[in-house]
Formats: C-alpha cells, structure tokens, sequence
C-alpha cells in the first residue's frame, strides 16, 4: 500500500524525499561517526594525558612512600586530584590501606579503599616489589561536559548542512518536475494543435529533452500536414476519376466509393455499409462476382450495372487488396458501340481481301480460252471458299433471333465426333469425355458452331501423336456448361486481347480468322458468357456458360 | 660629599655577598615579604643581601657551616643545638606582642572533640621540621614526659617541613592534629583567615624564646653589625613597620642566649629519655 502510494507520487516530491532521506542519512551518518570517533580519540588524549601525568610522579610518589613521607605524597595525590578529568586519586600501599587520599575526610590514612583492585590504577614498584598503587578514577561527566560544546556545534552544523542540503534537493527535484511539467504541457499544446517552444535557464538534459521534443512535434507537424495534403490529393485524384471506384469488405460490403457513383445515381452515404451486389443488374453476373469474392480471387469482365432506373454495360475489375477488394467500374456502353464501328470496319475490310484473294484465280482464268479439267476444280474451290466467307460472314452478321430446338447432349456430341473422327485418328489425339446426358432447348445451329469452332481449334492446336482433349459438357440449374480444353501450346501474351477479333488468324491459310468471333458472337446472342484460361506451354481451357430451358426430348412442341 | 662617595666605593669594593637563610619551615610562603625584607635591609646597610633557602633545618645547618649562608633564621632548637656544635651566635630576634616569645600550639579541626594532644593517641599527627621547637621539639617533650614515645603514639606521626603545611594538613583533614608555631598560626589568620577559622587551638605550650636570626662564623662582624642596627631600627621608618607587620611581629631585639635555656633542658631531657 505504501509502496503504492510511494509509487503515485510525483517526480518532484519522490526526488525530494529521496534528497532529504540520503542527505540526512548520510550527513546523520558520518557526523555520528566523526562524533563518536572524535569523543573516543579526545577521551582517549585525556585519559592518556592524565595517565601520563600520574606516571610522571610515581618516582617522587616511590621516594616519598620509602621515606614514609607522606606529606610528600599527599601534596602528590592533591595536585593530581586538581588536574581536569580527575575525580579522585589515592596511593594507597600494597594491600589497599590508604597513605594519602584526596578525599583526606572521607578515606583518612590507613582507611581501607575497598575497591581499588578494581580502579584504575597504576602500581608504585620498587625493583619489582609493589610498595603500593596509585589509584585515580576518572571524571567521564566532565570530560563528557567538556566535549558537549563541540558535540552540540557538530549536531547543529549537521543539522544546518542537512537543512541547506534538503532545501537544495527540493528546489532542484520541484525545479526538474516543473521544467518536465512544462514539457509535458508543450505536448498537451500540440495536442491541442498549438506548438511553442520550450526553454529553460539550465543548459541541461531536460533542456536538450524539450529541445529533442519540440523538434519532434514539428516533424510530426509537418508529417501530419503533408499526409493530410497527399490524402486530400489522392482524395480529389480518386473523386476526379470518371470510373466507379469502390472499396469492399471481405463480405462484399462497401465501405468507401469515389464521387463517380453519383454517376450511377448513387450516393456515397446509402451505399455505405451496403453489399456490392445491389449495384449489379443480372443475377447471374452477381453470382460470378460472389465466387470470385468468395475465393477472394481477381475478377475481370463487362457486367450489366445498375444506373438510376436503367443500366450501363460497366468493365468490372475486382482485385483483393489484403482483407478488402478494390473494384473499379467502367462504362463501356459507348465504347462497346464505338468496337462494333470499328469491328465493322475490320470486318468490311476483311471480306474485301478474302473475295479478292478467292476471285484470284477466276480473275487469272477469264484470260483462258479453254478452261480444263483442273481448272475447273480451281475454279470450283475459289467458289467454295467466296461461299464458305459469305456463309460466314452472314452468320456473323445474324440477326440474333434464332429457332428453339430441343437437342440432347449424348446425341449431339456423338454426332459430332463422327465429323471429327477423320482427324481425331489420323492426329492420333486422345479425346477424353465428361458429357452428362440431359437434354435441353437452343438454338442448335449457335451452340453447334460454338461447339464446332472450339473443339476443331483444340483438335488442331494439339501435337500430333501427344494430343489430349477433354471434352465436358454439363448441366447446372438453368445453365448448360460446355468446356473444352486442349494440351498444346496455349495462347501466347500478345494475341490473348486479339484472339476475338474477325480476320485475326494464327493459322495461315487455314483459317477465315472468323471463328471465334463467331463463338463470342452465338455466346453473346444465347445471353451467356465465355471465359479463357490458357498457359503457355500447357494449354487452353474455354468455358462457355449458356442459359437454356430444359425439356424432354419428344414433349418439346416447337 | 666625597667621604659618602668615598664610602660608599669602599663598601662596595669591600662588600662581600651576605647571604641569608630561609627555611620552608617558617616562612616559605612569603617570599615577597623576604624580598622586601631584604631589599629594606640592603638599603639601609649598602650591604649586598642575597636569600637562599633549605628544605630542613638540618639542611639550613649545613648551609651555614660550608658558608652557603651566612645568616639565618632558624628556629630556638637548632640553635641551642648549632651554638653548640657550630658556635652560632644570635643576630636579633623577632618580639611578638608578648615579647621576644611565642608558644606552640596544638590545633585540629574546629568540629573535632580532642581537648589535648594526649586524646590525639593512634591518630595521624603532623610535626613540622623534625628540629623545630614548637613542631617537633615541645610536644616529643610533653609526650616523652608522659612516658610515649612520639612516633608509636601517632599513627602515623608525620614532618610536613613547613608550620603553614601543618596547619594546611589539619584543615584538609589529612591529619587529625598538628603542632605549630603560634607566631606562623597569628600570621595565617591574618593571611588566610578561612583556613584558620575552621580550626581551633586545643593546647598551648610555652611561651617559648623566639625563632632567632643567627650569624655563623663565616661572617663579616662589621655587616653583622649594620645589619643588626638595620634590623632594630625597623620599626622607626614607615617602610620597616610596613615589612613588620608582613612578617607579623613588632620588631626585632637582641637577646643573651641563656634566653634558650628552656629550650636547651627539653633537648638533653629527650636524650636522655630517647632510648626509653
């Protein structure tokens, strides 16, 4: 308890009380010791003296006490017993009956001294025969009274240097505990958003300690500005942005949004604390972003978004940032329809070379008179391929409203296989099937062509001899998933942005270059998605995800 | 003018140092006085006078027969005995109110009970100088007439050298009793009456002749002579009286030695009786 209360005390008062306990400790300490050693050293000169001084006369006092002059020896024992320090002195012969006294009245001569064996004594010998004994007693009161002024004058000093010693350690430790109140009040200050400094007379640690703590506060003043600057730069740069950016819990929830929401007619303030979910439009883009916020993995992909009553078609980008995702919102409705100029343009372009290239021949032949039995096969393919780029060309360009046909998935990658047998065996591919048999309704010429580009690009893409293609197709609640995935040499960085394109081929002359965009197109127009994920070196794996209606096969009434 | 001056080179070129002898036994505590005794006596006699002092009165005897001393003041007993052995002759002697006498006196403490010298018996007791008449000589006389002998009849009997030491070892009751001089007790009561006043004089014995100033052999007769008229004639000038009533007597006379015949039986008395 004590110790505890020891403890609460301030810096000023536990260094006081620690002053006046050493200096009083020690000056009681030494002045004790001094004393006593200077009263034992002085007891000791006086006794020494004394005894001295009645050694010098034990020859007379001999020569007396063998002249029996006991006069002599009284006239002795009187003057010693008149010395300072002495209270009384006798000689008193061998066995204790007194020759002189100083007390004559009281121990009259041949008195006997009862205790002089005891006393202090000094023996009177004569060729080692003990005539008799000098015997003194000593007078501590007085030498005690005579050492009582000194005593009193070492106390008082003591006393006074313990006062003036204590006084010192008071001023300096409330000294110390003022300046450290007062450093303690400059941070209060700071707190309080003021900085003064701090400066003391004493040129001291303390001094330096304010110095230290003030420059300090400054750095962590002009710390505090500059981040208050860079959070309101990055706050406006972040605001300034035209993209929707959002910051998620790990729940999904938002807990920051930029300015740009108020674009999608959003505010900050009802969004907050609200899932990210409410802001997409298509239930199914929602479940795609909930996976990907579920295996807190990066999500890249163009969703339908929610703005005021309608919607935009935003490029969505979702990417963990330790517990939290950062998500970015872009429009690209515009730019989507500004693509479809563009594409149109590639396309018109496109067509343009390919015609040119396949009337090459015809072109050359109109100058022959008579055509041949080989020219006419030239003639023949050229016209297979102008119909094979117009077929295409105009699938590419269907206008998206297709037949319903109800196909069972057995059947239909049975039939296909057939087609593909030739090349399967004479590439020596190993096809490895995962087909669920269900059956459901599309549009089979779209999902036909999806299947048909896909597979024969993963046919193709194989080593001859080492090739393996996995073929799965599967149905999940209202959705048909077709995943097809090859083991050749996978897609290189460079072209992975181009492969949709029209006319962009890796296969020479082999390829229109319109097939994939025609399996992003039948994707697009069924309402679902595809997704690519390809390695260099390991392979490409492409899953399309289409929404279907189910039936069974028979009850299915066109 | 010139005969005084004639005179006075003679005295001077003649003038051998006179030395007087003093013992402690009478007068050692007044050497002031002595000086001035002295110094009155050289001025009145233009003799050279020089003081030298003995412990005892045998100590003095020696001084006067090697002529250490010329003149001295001695007590009646050894001068009784050194007129006879060493031919001493009497200078002058001291007269007290009663005469050229005094007494011997036996004092103790005021409160003691002791109405003699005989109830003092196995008590210590002080003589003075074992020569002196008054310390030593008159109560060994009286005791020895008794049929005691002094130094069994006190336990212990004890020579302080000095009348005033006896007197002073009374009054701090180291001894039970003391004889002394009465002329050196008168004196002390005049010098140191808180002494005296816490004693008493139980006995008196005498009047006896008094403690002479006496002359050896080795002595100039003419100084002798100026210095016994000097002494006489103390008591006609202030300054002699002045030094007189110091030493506590009236003056000096001249007395015949037969004076001391007193003096002189109770010394072959105790020879006589010294063997019993």
């Amino acid at each position: 308890m004590l110790v505890n209360k020891l403890l609460k005390l301030g810096v000023g008062v536990k260094l006081s009380i620690s002053f006046i306990f050493i200096v009083l400790l020690t000056s009681a300490l030494i002045s004790f010791f001094v004393l006593s050693h200077l009263e034992r050293t002085l007891k000791d000169h006086i006794m020494d003296t004394i005894k001295k001084e009645i050694a010098s006369r034990e020859k007379d006092i001999r020569n007396a006490l063998l002249n029996g002059d006991y006069w002599s020896i009284f006239k002795h024992v009187d003057a010693l017993a008149k010395l300072r320090g002495i209270k009384e002195v006798a000689v008193v012969n061998d066995r204790g009956f007194v020759i002189a006294h100083s007390d004559p009245m009281e121990y009259p001569i041949d008195s006997y001294l009862p205790d002089y064996a005891e006393r202090d004594k000094i023996s009177i010998e004569s060729y080692n025969y003990i005539l008799g004994y000098i015997v003194y007693k000593i007078d501590h009161e007085l030498i005690e009274e005579s050492l009582l002024p000194f005593k009193i004058f070492s106390m008082g000093s003591t006393l006074f240097f313990s006062f003036i010693g204590a006084s010192m350690g008071i001023f300096i430790s409330f000294r110390i505990s003022t300046r450290l109140r007062r450093v303690l009040d400059m941070i209060r200050n700071f707190e309080k958003g003021k900085l003064e400094r701090v400066e003391f007379l004493e040129k001291d640690e303390i001094n330096t300690f304010a110095d230290y703590t003030y420059k300090t506060l400054l750095g962590i003043d002009t710390m505090i500005k500059n981040s208050l600057f860079e959070r309101d730069f990055y706050h406006n740069l972040v605001d300034s942005l035209q993209d929707v950016l959002l910051i998620l819990d790990e729940e999904g929830k938002i807990y920051y949004t930029n300015k740009a929401i108020k674009e999608l007619g959003f505010s900050y303030e009802e969004l907050l604390g609200r899932s990210v979910f409410i802001l997409i439009k298509d239930p199914r883009d929602r479940k795609r972003l909930r996976r990907s916020i579920r295996a807190k993995a990066s999500f890249t992909g163009g969703l339908r978004i929610r703005k005021g009553n309608g919607e935009l078609f935003g490029a969505v980008s979702l990417k963990p940032l330790g517990e939290a995702f950062v998500v970015s919102i872009k429009d690209i409705t515009e730019a989507r329809r500004m693509e479809v100029f563009y594409m149109l343009g590639e396309l018109s372009a496109g067509i343009a070379h390919e015609l040119k290239n396949a009337l090459l021949p015809i072109k050359l032949l109109m100058d022959v008179s008579s055509w041949d039995e080989e020219d006419i096969k030239v003639v023949r393919s050229a016209i297979n391929r102008i119909n094979r780029t117009v077929d295409d060309v105009l699938s590419l360009a269907g206008s998206g409203v297709y037949r319903e046909d109800l196909i069972n998935s057995k059947e239909l990658i049975n039939s296909w296989l057939k087609i593909y047998e030739p090349l399967i065996k004479t590439k020596g591919v190993e096809v490895i099937m995962d087909v669920e048999d269900f059956s459901f309704i599309t549009n089979k010429h779209a999902f036909s062509t999806i299947f048909n580009n896909l597979f024969k690009n993963a046919l193709e893409a194989v080593e001859e001899g080492k090739g393996v293609v996995k073929l799965s197709l599967k149905n999940s609640m209202d959705r048909v998933l077709l995943k097809i995935e090859d083991n050749g040499p996978g897609i290189p960085l460079k072209y992975r942005e181009k492969i949709f394109e029209p006319f962009f081929s890796t296969k020479g002359h082999m390829g229109t270059g319109l097939g994939l965009p025609l399996v992003l197109k039948y994707v697009y127009d069924l309402g679902g998605h595809v997704e690519m994920e390809t390695e260099e070196g390991k392979g490409t794996i492409f899953t399309v995800e289409v929404p279907v209606k189910y039936g069974e096969k028979g009850t299915f009434g066109g | 003018m010139k005969l005084i001056i004639l005179f006075l080179l003679l005295g001077i070129l003649q003038a051998k140092e006179i030395r007087i002898g003093f013992t402690a036994v009478i007068s050692k505590e007044d050497l002031n006085t002595i000086h001035h005794l002295l110094d009155y006596l050289s001025k009145k006699t233009g003799l050279e006078l020089k003081p030298v002092y003995a412990k005892s009165y045998d100590e003095m005897d020696f001084f006067l027969n090697t002529g250490h001393a010329h003149i001295a003041y001695i007590c009646g007993a050894p001068f009784v005995e050194g007129s006879k052995r060493f031919g001493y002759k009497i200078l002058v002697a001291p007269l007290s109110d009663e005469g050229p006498v005094y007494y011997s006196y036996v004092v103790v403490r005021k409160e003691k009970r002791y109405g003699s010298i005989f109830e003092l018996k196995g008590k210590p007791y002080a003589f003075s100088d074992p020569k002196s008449n008054s310390g030593s000589l008159v109560p060994s006389y009286v005791l020895t007439r008794k049929g005691y002998k002094p130094s069994d009849f006190f336990k212990p009997l004890i020579y302080t050298y000095s009348h005033s030491d006896s007197i002073m070892a009374v009054y701090r009751g180291f001894v039970e009793g003391a004889s002394v001089d009465s002329l050196v007790y008168h004196h002390m009561e005049k010098v140191q009456p808180n002494i005296i006043k816490e004693l008493k004089v139980i006995q008196k014995f005498g009047p006896f002749p008094t403690t002479p100033f006496v002359y050896s052999r080795h002595v100039d007769k003419e100084g002798v002579e100026k210095l016994r008229n000097a002494m006489l004639n103390m008591d006609k000038d202030e300054e002699g009286r002045a030094i007189l009533q110091k030493m506590g007597i009236r003056g000096f006379t001249v007395i015949s030695p037969s004076f001391y015949k007193p003096i002189e039986d109770m010394i072959a008395y105790l020879s006589r009786n010294a063997g019993k």
